[in-house]
């Protein structure tokens, strides 16, 4: 349906002076310095003086020796972390709003997680993980399994920092898309209900198409923060053992804490270009309808 | 409407009593005051009973932020300098990390001059220096690098202290093939730092070696792969990983497991720190007493030396201004009597420099062999802080050697590309031409 | 009122479960807390052999004379007013991005600007300069301003996502009734929106509790440290107090976690499921 006040005739009642709060605060506040920073990344950089040199720390950057590894696992971590996290949380979002008695109880704890900070759930799960001593592993052996090294098993290691993000932003994802099914009209369910619909019809054909709005920022919001995910990893192994887990964010931190801020600007940038190259096309693809109630 | 005032009364409730609490904290005072930012790991109790009798004998107040110590720590720093936001006094490492971190001729005040100077030897003050301008005082004692070893368990298997490094893997392998479930050479990988302990601590053999090589490594003519002591000690890293005489579980032992099992004879050899003495000390009363210390061998068995960390120090910046009260405090805090304070405080882990410190009284067997290798001269300050340039990611490149990720002489050429790029940043001629 | 579906043991075992998985984690840090140093540096989840809960907790609360409480004061006031600024700009912000019709090219540019939100941190020594140009440095009006523009780009989308859940009629009515765009967006557009906005209340109060970097950047002075600061006051020396640190960690999650108890109750109650409806 059109818009009716696309026409010069009436004055829009979106006027641009709503843009105005935002516009200063991250105008100024953030694309200012994150533009000069854009500068600052064809620089060698020492926070008091610079030099010009072009793109040397680009290709720098690509010459760093955990690149490859830093880039295949960005793009594994994403990739599950979110989809993980988008067909985890719908589920659970859809009992949690159904008629189950607990559900109070059962979002609050399953929201606990992202409450506490990165640094007691990094300490907590690395103890927890300890190949020996660990809970996750006692309680292995005790029903005769013998668990890995979860995070000192370079080959592993990846797959159980997966886990523990996964746990920790369950609920996020969970919470958004429990306001995207509150959001649903319930004359749909209502008009399923006297058509004699069964739940799992339901799902299918009323939760999950009207649900794409939520389903949409969880994808996007939980695909970008799985491609520039650091506080993790970093809390948990630092990007080892070794340069198992590192990742372009971990690449670029160190870079940063090592004083070479020219060049982990240049890693910013090029985190950008490939966050943008994934997901500004998914984020037109997943809006190309916008959906109209 | 209701979540408004429910937030409104969160607020209220704990902004209220905080502000009573708080403002009671702050008492209008007439003592001048010295600021002071520091990594959390650079205050201990010595440190701390030396500031509160500062306040008592001198009427000097400390305003003490400290922060992280890890390298957020050195980030936040490196941000305070850059926003000219200086407190009176940064705590800071010595060596490399000062030079390159805190740019001291733009940000500093040389204590050139000052009479408290005279406390210390130049093999200190040359690491706190930039130029001919001397820039620190230290906060703690010096620390030793070499292979903390347990006594009792050396007894019990029959073992005595290894004068070359071959030796030292034979020991190690008789620990391993004692049956006894006790740790050869302890690895405490879940703090990574921990993995760079032999190279950097090895530093001793390389420099008897050749004692030409810190120049030669400055001038980028010596690195780890063309030079055949250096090289050697990133194989010895890489004898460790490949006779398997380190935990398995190297990477989820972290440093406070190392301690506890080196100090219950869990663990046969640790090479570390002699800073973890007095934490041992304070948890391990018992164990601590079961431990000594002895230097990496090298491959001369008469002569092994411990390695010397100096002590991260007090430096004043331009931001100072009330330079003769905080002249004063440094002296107060290099002097006899404070240093009597804090060795009362604070359990002795590695040796003071001031010349004046007070004889230490009731010595940890550990700080007695030290004391023996300090008295022949057997030390050598690492490399570090002998020249500027030091690597960033060493420790991971360790930590892969150790994990058999890497091998020695990949190690090796990782660790030298890692130092030309930090030369390079240093803008230092000898590696422009790369 | 829907029919009980599920058999109460199901019910009870999803719980059992649910908080086996969620909340273990949690209860080592409790448990950490109440040990003595030297047993809590085991890591264990072992209930401690010498309980010294009130110990560490009182040691935790008095630690320098109680920066712990001063550090709740400015944690809580900044996450308060950084949230307010955050619902406040990005709702304003995404009311005009979705309704209003603008050429495909200006949209796209906005929305990536957006996107440069999500994904690039905050150059921290820019920002500086441009806050010092403000006058703004080292206030805490100046945290505030960085913590909104960080959380700007995803509250934003998540409105974004929201408002195309608000049927144009809407507008359309309330502009025949005389509405003015203010009365528009204020009255009737933002209150139906009440889901989304707790959410990313919820979610920002999180995150601004819980980011200890930027506040070391941008508030410095040991007076204005806060709570995730406190967390490294026990990792000192090299040797970690852990159970003080946990105790302190579990100090420090009570307010999120007390104020997720709180409003979660409005997420259930749901939007008003009238407005919508003809």
């Amino acid at each position: 349906m059109q818009p009716r006040f696309s026409a010069s005739k009436i004055k829009s009642p979106y006027s641009y002076g709503f843009l105005v709060p935002a516009a200063l605060i991250y105008g100024i506040v953030f694309l200012v310095p994150t533009a000069m920073s854009l500068f600052f990344s064809l620089t060698r950089w020492t926070l008091s003086d610079w030099t010009f040199v072009g793109l040397q720390n680009f290709r720098d950057f690509f010459d760093e020796y955990s690149l490859s590894i830093a880039i295949e696992n960005t793009l594994i971590y994403a990739f599950s972390t979110s989809s993980l996290k988008v067909i985890f949380a719908l589920l659970l979002a859809v009992l949690l709003t159904s008629a189950l008695r607990t559900k109070d109880l059962l979002r609050a704890v399953i929201f606990f997680p992202s409450i506490l900070s990165m640094l007691a759930v990094g300490m907590a799960f690395g103890s927890l993980m300890h190949p020996s001593k660990g809970l996750i592993n006692t309680t292995l052996q005790l029903v005769g399994l013998q668990g890995p090294d979860w995070l000192g098993d370079t080959s592993i290691v990846l797959f159980s920092l997966v886990l523990v993000d996964v746990w920790k932003g369950l609920g996020v994802s969970m919470v958004i898309y429990i306001a995207g099914i509150q959001a649903i009209p319930k004359d749909y369910y209502e008009a399923a209900i006297i058509d004699g619909c069964n739940p799992f019809l339901k799902f299918l054909y009323i939760t999950i198409p009207l649900v794409r709005p939520a389903m949409n920022s969880v994808i996007i919001l939980s695909l970008i923060s799985g491609l520039k995910t650091f506080g993790l990893i970093w809390a948990m192994t630092q990007g080892g053992p070794g340069y198992a887990s590192d990742v372009l964010a971990s690449v670029i931190y160190k870079q940063y804490v090592s004083g070479y801020f020219g060049l982990s600007l240049a890693g910013n940038v090029i985190l950008l270009l490939i966050v943008s190259v994934i997901a500004l096309p998914l984020y037109t693809f997943l809006n190309r309808n916008p959906l109209e109630f | 409407m209701k979540r408004s005032l429910n937030v409104f009364l969160m607020v209220l409730v704990l902004v209220v009593p905080t502000l009573a609490l708080g403002a009671g904290g702050q008492g209008e005072t007439e003592k001048p005051v010295i600021s002071i930012i520091a990594q959390v790991t650079s205050i201990n109790d010595g440190v701390n009973a030396v500031f509160a009798a500062a306040e008592q004998d001198l009427g000097i107040v400390v305003d003490l932020e400290t922060i992280p110590s890890s390298a957020e720590g050195v980030n936040i720093i490196r941000s305070r300098i850059a926003a000219d936001d200086l407190p009176d006094i940064i705590i800071f490492n010595a060596g490399a990390l000062m030079q390159t971190t805190l740019n001291p001729e733009r940000n500093l005040i040389s204590l050139n001059g000052q009479p408290f100077l005279e406390r210390f030897d130049n093999s200190y003050l040359d690491t706190v220096s930039m130029g001919n301008n001397i820039y620190g005082v230290p906060v703690l004692p010096a620390n030793f690098g070499g292979i903390i070893y347990n006594r009792k368990v050396f007894s019990s298997l029959g073992l005595s202290i290894p004068k070359t490094w071959d030796e030292f893997l034979k020991t190690a392998q008789k620990v391993k093939n004692s049956g006894t479930g006790i740790v050869p050479v302890l690895s405490t990988l879940k703090n990574t730092w921990t993995s760079q302990m032999i190279p950097l601590a090895d530093f001793y053999n390389v420099a008897n070696s050749d004692r030409a090589f810190t120049q030669k490594y400055s001038n980028n003519e010596a690195n780890y792969s063309n030079h055949p002591a250096a090289a050697r000690s990133f194989e010895k890293l890489e004898d460790l990983a490949q006779e398997g005489l380190v935990n398995s579980d190297q990477f989820s032992t972290s440093y406070d497991d190392g301690m506890q099992m080196i100090a219950e004879g869990k663990g046969a050899m640790w090479p570390m720190l002699t800073q973890v003495i007095p934490i041992i000390a304070a948890n391990y009363p018992e164990g601590v007493k079961d431990l000594g210390i002895f230097a990496i061998p090298g491959d001369d068995p008469t002569n092994t030396g411990l390695t010397v960390w100096m002590p991260n120090s007090f430096y004043v910046t331009k931001a100072a201004k009330n330079t003769d009260v905080i002249m004063k405090f440094l002296d107060y805090y290099t002097s006899e009597e404070a240093l009597s304070i804090f060795m009362s405080s604070q359990v002795l882990g590695g040796a003071l420099l001031e010349k004046n410190a007070p004889a230490p009284t009731d010595i940890l067997p550990i700080v007695k062999d030290i004391m023996v290798y300090q008295e022949n001269g057997r030390t050598e300050p690492a490399l570090e802080f002998q020249s500027n340039i030091k690597g960033a990611n060493l420790q991971q490149i360790c930590a892969s050697v150790l994990n058999g990720d890497m091998t020695a002489s990949e190690g090796a050429a990782e660790a030298d590309k890692d130092i030309s790029k930090q030369a390079i940043q240093l803008g230092i001629p000898a590696w422009a031409n790369k | 009122m829907k029919k009980n579906r599920f058999n109460i043991g199901w019910e009870i075992l999803i719980l059992i479960l649910a908080v086996m998985i969620f909340l273990i984690p949690f209860y080592f840090i409790l448990v950490t807390s109440m040990k003595t140093k030297a047993e809590a540096g085991l890591m264990q989840i072992s209930l401690p052999s010498k309980f010294q809960m009130f110990e560490n907790y009182f040691e935790v609360l008095t630690y320098r004379n109680g920066i712990v409480f001063r550090a709740f004061s400015n944690s809580i006031v900044l996450t308060v007013l950084s949230t307010v600024g955050i619902i406040l700009a990005s709702s304003m912000f995404s009311f005009i991005l979705q309704r209003r019709s603008m050429g495909k090219k200006e949209k796209s540019i906005l929305n990536f600007l957006l996107m440069v939100g999500l994904i690039i941190p905050p150059a921290i020594v820019p920002t500086y300069w441009v806050l010092n140009a403000l006058n703004l440095y080292g206030r805490l009006s100046s945290l505030v301003l960085v913590e909104i523009a960080i959380n700007f780009s995803y509250s934003s989308m998540l409105y974004i996502a929201f408002f195309e859940t608000l049927p144009r009629s809407l507008d359309e009515a309330a502009i025949i009734d005389g509405c003015s765009s203010i009365r528009l967006f204020f009255q009737i557009l933002f209150p139906l929106l009440q889901p989304v906005t707790i959410t990313i209340g919820i979610l920002s109060m999180v995150n601004i509790y819980n980011d200890f970097v930027n506040p070391l950047y941008f508030l410095p002075g040991s007076k204005n440290v806060t709570v995730q600061l406190t967390l490294y006051y026990f990792q000192g020396q090299f040797d970690s107090s852990w159970n003080l640190l946990f105790a302190d960690v579990v100090l420090v999650s009570l307010p999120p976690l007390a104020f997720y108890i709180i409003f979660n109750r409005k997420m259930i109650s749901g939007m008003t499921a009238g407005a919508v409806k003809g």
